[in-house]
């Protein structure tokens, strides 16, 4: 197609588009595509910088469930790409395009249905905020069960899109898998279903929880939700090496009596990011339980019981406090101490935390970047690992070094059985790599639902980046940083 | 409906919507003119903006206009004069964003940069320049030709304060040391109170004299240049600032108070800035130096009609200058307290994540008329955003079942009651000085 053509076509889709939805919520304006095609993770703009097809052409933002089938159906009659974009928080460019198109931005999808406090069931849009869902919440004495530490921003339908198995809720509820009630979902031909846990057709629940937006979009949500609890508290120790801090780690999170509201492990250089003062032990256990007043009393008893069998350190509760009044942030701070602050997530299992610690410390020992380590618990045996660089793009070698390092810590995950917490489209060629199966199984449903590959396509069937090739250049970035 | 009563409300639910706990953190390493680069995109400051909440527009969101500043620093976008005016102008400036920002930055700091900026390399909005012209010609953003102190001659209290302005000014430009009596307050009125909403001045006059103070006003008082200073058009108010500053130290007050929070803030935080030196005499708002004033008398305030059986319930809306400009949170609250018969009520986004009502950082200024240079979509989109703004602030109020809704900004005040009309809602608006000035002053 000519740039004349394509431009004239896309003319025409707007045109068409505008009487589907008020022609305010669809935009060409560069400055508005400047601004959404992007994520925290600064590479969607640099990897796909020279194919220059890292900005949409078109921004719709449809306001209700028939809408958002209009404009897929439409999509599909123009052959356009769609990337399909909520917060994007879950980085690692999973909500920015790749190929131009048109990007679906779910924000305006944003309202509460239904509460039923009796039942402990919300009916929303995908696309509302979990900050603004638990707002709503509030006022019927209610709370959602689990949701992202990102909740200030990320949405209901990105948590579903990505897995959500490790955040606030998650090691009492379980994932937002089990959370969920319906799902309803449109594809990409603009047809709607609603899907329940009974689903038989070519769309499965499971195939819809981390779905990475490939097959659709995630519409409507129904939901179990949780009363709210009258009684909080909040242990924190301190602990010499991993393992004993690991220990004590795996003893909350496997306590029957009453699992942890939150619970997280943390190295001392990710409590050091912005700190001022912060627990002096190496390594810090935080659990926080959020009950009816007598299982809370219980769940801390029995912290406090294995606490003292051990060589822990109680931390004090000023500080338990003040880091769940920032839970949110706490991943972020170090943003204020440098230009660029890079990271990369993994879901560990229990049992091989502890594997993944020590090849990562082994390993940290031939970099001395600012670096620092976060577990956060999960659902089951899920653990979700946050590596953390504190970086400048400008010094280059660094800023590679880095990147390879957390190239060998992803190596290692995948050795080990375990993988990246996120696929999104920049480190899409790992799954490819390590997980064959679950890729062939994903485009062999693709094929169904999206046989043009149109839908948020880059993840899995149209990744173009091959392994080998990054696994030479990390190689040579990490060769110029530990050697050169 | 469950019983939210036993809500641990320290729980996990509503933390998220305070601003973050800052009392441990390192400060940032910042540098305003390039603390865009800091942005790390997270999105949280998307979910307090109004703008944003209005629009749906990832530009009009700290995030969003960080990620567009970058990729002009970096060249990777095209500065389009025109193209660019909404990303640039349409922020009420009121500071949520700065208040949740993880990193700390400060957002309406580097907006203000922004726009000073783009205004520099000919981005100027139609009704800005005109704006700037009527400030620089006449002194007032109004066109007035005429005196801000018209109003005195239904005010007294008002007119004898001008008087002894008048006479203080001529005993010191007599050049007879000895003639001067000093004094030591001066109320400036700034140009809303002293052209459109002059109930403001009165009611602030009659309470200043209830209160025993001799206070004065300044016959040649100029616009303090906020509009102007927020805008963009930074250059154009250091004359202002010259002017507003000499004269105010010429009289040698020692104390400044104000009714309008703009003006207050931009004296306590611009003028120093700009002058780059401490101005040597005290600014207070009035809400937070009335309280001081009655402790100081031992005084105590009673209304005719109110008492704590038979209240006036307020709910009480912080202005964005008063409360994260200036971070006067407690002190009007305090002024409500001290006045008996008020039972204050509060509504859910207060204090530091209080919702602004709309008409800050020239919004209103700039796009609630028509102004031809900006395309006819747009502006519906930017005129529909103020009004959706000032409505839900209002709807918030009305949950409260307040009778009245009371703030300390002028316009803010006039923001809401707008909207206040135009939704036809179950309660009206009113500047704390309002009530106040029915109210007796007692030992
Ligand atoms: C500070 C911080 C803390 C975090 N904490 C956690 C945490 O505790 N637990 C956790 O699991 N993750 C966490 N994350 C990662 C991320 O926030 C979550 O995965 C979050 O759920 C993503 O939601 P989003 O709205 O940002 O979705 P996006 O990032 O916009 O989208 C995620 C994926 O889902 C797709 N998608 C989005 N909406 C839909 C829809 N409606 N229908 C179909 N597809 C859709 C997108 O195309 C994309 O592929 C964190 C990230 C940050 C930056
Ligand atoms: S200053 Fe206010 S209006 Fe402007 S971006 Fe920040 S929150 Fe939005
Ligand atoms: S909160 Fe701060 S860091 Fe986050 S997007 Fe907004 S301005 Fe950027």
């Amino acid at each position: 197609m000519t740039v004349e053509q394509k431009s004239e076509t896309l003319q025409r889709f707007v045109k068409e588009l505008g009487e589907i939805i008020p022609s305010f919520h669809i935009t060409t304006d560069p400055y508005e595509i400047e601004a959404i095609s992007g994520d925290l993770s600064l590479l969607p703009k640099y990897h796909y910088k020279f194919k220059e097809t890292y900005l949409a052409d078109v921004i719709t933002r449809p306001g209700d469930t028939e809408e958002i089938s209009k404009v897929m159906a439409k999509c599909r009659e123009y052959s356009l790409p769609v990337t399909i974009r909520a917060a994007a928080t879950s980085c690692f460019s999973s909500s920015s395009p790749t190929m131009g198109g048109v990007i679906i931005d779910m924000r305006r999808m944003n309202k509460v249905h239904e509460v039923d406090a009796d039942k402990l069931i919300v009916k929303c849009d995908a696309g509302i905020s979990w900050i603004k869902l638990i707002e709503s919440l509030l006022d019927a004495g209610l709370a959602p069960k689990c949701y992202p530490t990102s909740y200030k921003s990320s949405c209901v339908g990105g948590y579903v899109a990505s897995s959500g198995k490790a955040g606030v809720g998650s090691a009492k509820f379980g994932s937002i898998k089990d959370t969920l009630i319906s799902v309803t979902f449109v594809k990409p031909d603009g047809s709607v279903e609603k899907i329940t846990k009974d689903s038989k057709g070519d769309l499965t629940f499971d195939n819809v929880v981390e779905s990475l937006g490939m097959y659709g979009v995630i519409a409507e949500v129904e939901m179990s939700v949780t009363e709210l609890k009258t009684s909080m508290e909040m242990v924190g120790y301190g602990f010499k090496t991993f393992e004993a801090a690991m220990g004590y780690f795996l003893a909350i999170k496997g306590n029957n009596i009453n699992k942890p509201f939150f619970l997280s492990l943390s190295d001392k250089k990710f409590e050091k990011l912005a700190h001022k003062t912060l627990p002096t032990r190496p390594f810090f256990v935080y659990a926080v339980f959020y009950d009816d007043a007598d299982k809370t009393a219980k769940a801390v008893a029995f912290c406090k019981e294995t606490a003292d069998k051990g060589d822990a350190l109680v931390v004090e509760d000023w500080y338990l406090k003040e880091k769940w009044d920032d839970i949110a942030d706490t991943e972020l701070t170090l943003g204020r101490m440098c230009n660029n602050p890079v990271f990369q997530e993994y879901l560990i299992d229990d049992n091989r935390v502890q594997t993944f610690y020590e090849v990562y410390a082994d390993e940290g020992r031939k970099y001395d970047y600012k670096d620092a380590f976060y577990v956060m618990a999960g659902s089951g045996t899920n653990n979700r690992i946050k590596l953390f660089g504190l970086s400048d793009i400008a010094n280059s070698r660094e800023f590679f070094g880095i990147k390879a390092n957390f190239h060998t810590m992803t190596k290692q995950a995948y050795k080990q059985s375990d993988k990246l917490y996120t696929t999104g489209v920049v480190n899409t060629f790992y799954h490819l790599k390590f997980n064959p199966e679950d890729v062939a199984n994903r485009k062999a449903l693709k094929v169904k639902l999206d046989p043009d590959e149109l839908v948020n396509s880059y993840r899995f069937v149209k990744a173009k980046m091959k392994f080998w090739r990054v696994d030479f250049l990390f190689w040579v970035a990490k060769f110029l940083y530990t050697v050169v | 409906m469950k019983n939210d009563k036993k809500v641990n409300t320290s729980g996990p639910t509503v933390s998220g919507m305070f601003s973050p706990n800052r009392d441990n953190l390192l400060d940032p390493i910042t540098d305003t003119a390039m603390d865009f680069e800091r942005c790390v995109q997270c999105g949280y400051c998307r979910s307090v903006c109004r703008v944003y909440n209005a629009t749906y527009n990832e530009m009009d969101y700290a995030g969003g206009r960080m990620r567009i500043l970058k990729s002009l620093a970096r060249k990777e976008i095209k500065f389009d004069k025109d193209g660019i005016i909404d990303s640039i102008f349409r922020c009420m400036l009121c500071g949520n964003c700065a208040e949740v920002c993880p990193v700390e930055i400060d957002t309406v700091a580097v907006f203000q940069k922004f726009r000073k900026d783009a205004i520099k390399i000919g981005v100027l909005p139609k009704r800005l320049g005109q704006m700037n012209d009527a400030i620089m010609e006449k002194k007032n953003p109004f066109m007035e030709d005429e005196s801000r102190f018209r109003w005195v001659k239904d005010c007294p209290e008002g007119k004898r304060a001008l008087e002894r302005g008048e006479e203080l000014f001529k005993q010191i430009r007599s050049g007879d040391p000895s003639s001067v009596v000093p004094r030591k307050v001066a109320y400036f009125i700034g140009c809303t109170a002293g052209y459109r909403n002059t109930e403001l001045a009165i009611a602030s006059s009659k309470i200043l004299e209830k209160l025993g103070i001799d206070f004065i006003m300044m016959p040649e008082e100029q616009c303090c240049g906020s509009v102007l200073y927020r805008t963009g058009l930074e250059d154009n108010t250091i004359g202002l600032i010259h002017h507003n500053t000499d004269l105010i130290r010429e009289s040698g007050v020692t104390d400044v108070v104000f009714s309008c929070s703009g003006c207050y803030s931009t004296l306590a935080l611009e003028y120093p800035r700009i002058l780059k030196e401490e101005l040597g005499f005290n600014l207070y708002h009035l809400v937070e130096y009335i309280p001081m004033m009655l402790k100081e008398k031992g005084l105590k305030v009673k209304h005719p009609k109110y008492t704590k059986e038979n209240p006036l319930v307020v709910t009480y809306h912080d202005p964005c200058h008063l409360g994260r400009y200036m971070k006067k949170y407690d002190e009007p609250r305090e002024l409500l307290a001290m006045m008996e018969g008020i039972k204050l009520v509060e509504m859910k986004h207060i204090k530091e994540m209080s919702h602004c009502c709309g008409a800050g950082g020239g919004v209103k200024a700039l796009y609630g008329d028509i102004a031809g240079d900006i395309a006819r979509d747009r502006l519906d989109e930017t005129q529909r955003c103020v009004i959706q703004l000032r409505s839900d602030r209002m709807k918030e109020a009305e949950e409260t079942d307040a009778d009245y809704m009371v703030s300390a900004c002028v316009f803010c005040k006039n923001n809401l009651s707008q909207a206040a009309k135009e939704d036809e809602a179950a309660l009206e608006v009113m500047d704390i000085i309002e009530i106040l000035q029915h109210y007796t002053f007692y030992k």
